[in-house]
């Protein structure tokens, strides 16, 4: 577990982080989510000593890490940066094993989890021996986040990974990355002003502004009960309907039985999926299948419309 | 055997290409043949009474010369690229500037200043041209390190600092070796600015290839004067082949892979 307690800190005059207390669970895919200077990278680099606070106090795991060597900490968290921040001069491969070998790893130790990584990021083997620049953005961060995972640590901190990547590549990485999450029961702590993003990969989340701590909870608790207009606005004001559509499943709103309906969709897409669908082909009604073909039910417009939100 | 004596040949015709290679044989082969450069001395200039310099072989006056051109250099580069680190690290950070203005105006104070300057303290000989030869290197080499090290990627700094490598491993294993290509700049600079100077350290009475060049201006024998600078010009060029050979060697060594 991590936890802040009344933490702030100024870089000169001006506040960062103020009066900041937060609690993040084991196994969570926690997301401080705001605007650019509300102090969420502030918060998230104090996590790993990158930056001390000035007042309040922070624990990993019980232990305030002011009493721990700040490497020791930090080769004991993940960390990944936007831009990837490779070492130009090693090779995909030795970015990779940067913290194995800080902690002295075998040789063979270090091989074996290099093919370990390689399978669990689904990284083309072939660009292990190319230097940095020889990669596209989004086979760096792919190998940005092996790094950061390469010696098992229990937390990761993200500080927005996937920001400067195409739709492509970062829908990809983030796909692979709730995945890993979900296998692992690692806690991930990642930053990012993209509410999609955050609404998409989010356990918990909180939403900060002017270095002040904003809502806290679930990303469907915030869209439904955002608790000022700041918050409303940064989830999207007029869109925030839409937004809480498509943290719905189709199944929860699914009437079971038969169906003759032409068009259908599956139970895991999202309601917003379904309204595209409908919208797009022009029906009230779909069937809804399950991964193997096999059809369930139907969803109908109305039910969307009336829902009362099933979270 | 017939592919071995290909290959073999293949190296060969490779090895001759290099224009290092060549040069190093020129120079080798006019520091041993000056001696019998006399017929041309006499012809080039008629009217002089001696055409070779014989005082010491040139053989030795080249190797004095390196001598002094590689203690000054080696010291000049601990020292600046000392002083290099210690201003990008966070305690000297205070001192980049002013390493910036001494650098700057400390090029160009003259080395025969220095060299003046340096004789009162130190006497004649060698120890006042090393020194003053070393206070002049040691500025590129600096300027150098500094640029060097300024040039790593904040980002990459910045991972580094948070998968937890201690400042010395972010020195060691990162800063450096991104730096190391300025630095061998700063350094291919100053061994060569050297090469040039270190002549003039003859006048202080160390023995180099500017003592035929001190000895051939003040008895007006054109001949010396030009034998001492064909051989520090060849020098200084050959030098110049070293480095850029090593340049080579440290960015297919995998420092810096082409892309």
């Amino acid at each position: 577990m991590i936890e802040l307690r009344n933490v702030s800190k100024s870089f000169g005059a001006t506040p960062a982080v103020a009066d900041f207390s937060l609690k993040i669970e084991n196994g969570a895919f926690f997301v401080l989510a705001g605007p650019s200077g509300c102090g969420k990278s502030t918060v998230l680099r104090m996590i790993n000593a990158m930056i001390v606070p000035g007042k309040g106090q922070i624990e990993v795991d019980g232990q305030d890490i002011r009493a721990m060597e700040p490497e020791k900490l930090r080769r004991s968290i993940g960390y990944v940066i936007q831009s990837a921040g490779l070492f130009p001069h090693w090779t995909a491969a030795d970015n990779v094993l940067a913290v194995p070998r800080l902690l002295k790893w075998s040789p063979s130790r270090c091989a074996a989890r290099l093919d370990a990584l390689v399978a669990l990021l689904r990284i083309d083997p072939a660009l292990l021996d190319r230097y940095p620049r020889q990669l596209s953005g989004g086979q760096q961060q792919r190998i940005g986040v092996a790094r950061a995972l390469a010696a098992d640590p229990d937390i990761v901190l993200m500080d927005e990974p996937f920001a400067a990547l195409d739709p492509v590549s970062r829908a990809e990485l983030q796909d692979e990355l709730r995945g890993i999450h979900a296998r692992s029961g690692k806690t991930i702590v990642f930053v990012t002003h993209d509410m999609d993003e955050a609404l998409r990969l989010a356990t918990g989340m909180a939403v900060m502004n002017g270095g002040r701590l904003i809502q806290t909870g679930s990303p469907a608790s915030i869209l439904l009960a955002p608790v000022d207009d700041f918050v409303r606005d940064f989830l999207g004001g007029e869109s925030l309907q839409l937004r809480l559509l498509d943290l719905v499943p189709v199944e929860k709103l699914m009437k079971p039985g038969k169906t003759k309906a032409t068009e259908t969709i599956a139970a895991g897409a999202s309601l917003k999926n379904a309204l595209n669908l409908m919208l797009a082909r022009r029906r009230s009604f779909l069937g809804v299948e399950d991964a193997s073909g096999k059809r369930l039910g139907e969803i109908h417009l109305n039910d969307i419309v009336a829902r009362r939100d099933a979270n | 055997m017939r592919t071995d004596r290909r290959s073999l040949i293949a190296a060969m015709i490779r090895l001759a290409r290099r224009p290092g290679l060549w040069l190093m044989v020129l120079l080798i082969a006019v520091i041993f043949l000056m001696p019998a450069a006399g017929p041309l001395m006499r012809w080039l200039f008629p009217g002089v009474p001696r055409p070779v310099y014989t005082r010491a072989s040139f053989f030795e006056l080249t190797l004095a010369h390196a001598e002094l051109v590689a203690i000054s250099s080696l010291a000049a580069a601990v020292i600046g690229i000392g002083f290099g680190i210690f201003v990008t690290r966070e305690s000297g950070r205070e001192f980049a500037p002013m390493a910036g203005a001494i650098a700057a105006t400390g090029q160009t104070f003259p080395p025969v200043a220095v060299l003046a300057l340096t004789i009162p303290v130190l006497g004649y000989g060698a120890a006042p041209a090393i020194a003053a030869l070393c206070l002049y290197a040691i500025f590129p080499i600096i300027a150098a390190t500094i640029t060097g090290i300024e040039s790593v990627p904040a980002p990459t700094r910045d991972a580094a600092m948070g998968m937890g490598f201690a400042p010395r491993d972010i020195l060691w294993r990162i800063e450096l070796p991104l730096a190391f290509p300025f630095i061998l700049a700063g350094l291919r600079n100053a061994v060569i600015i050297n090469i040039g100077t270190a002549a003039i350290g003859s006048a202080a009475g160390a023995l180099s290839l500017g003592s035929p060049i001190i000895e051939g201006l003040s008895a007006s024998n054109p001949a010396y004067v030009l034998e001492g600078a064909v051989i520090v010009a060849l020098l200084a060029v050959a030098a110049d082949r070293c480095f850029a050979w090593l340049e080579d060697l440290s960015r297919h060594g995998g420092l810096e892979q082409p892309g």
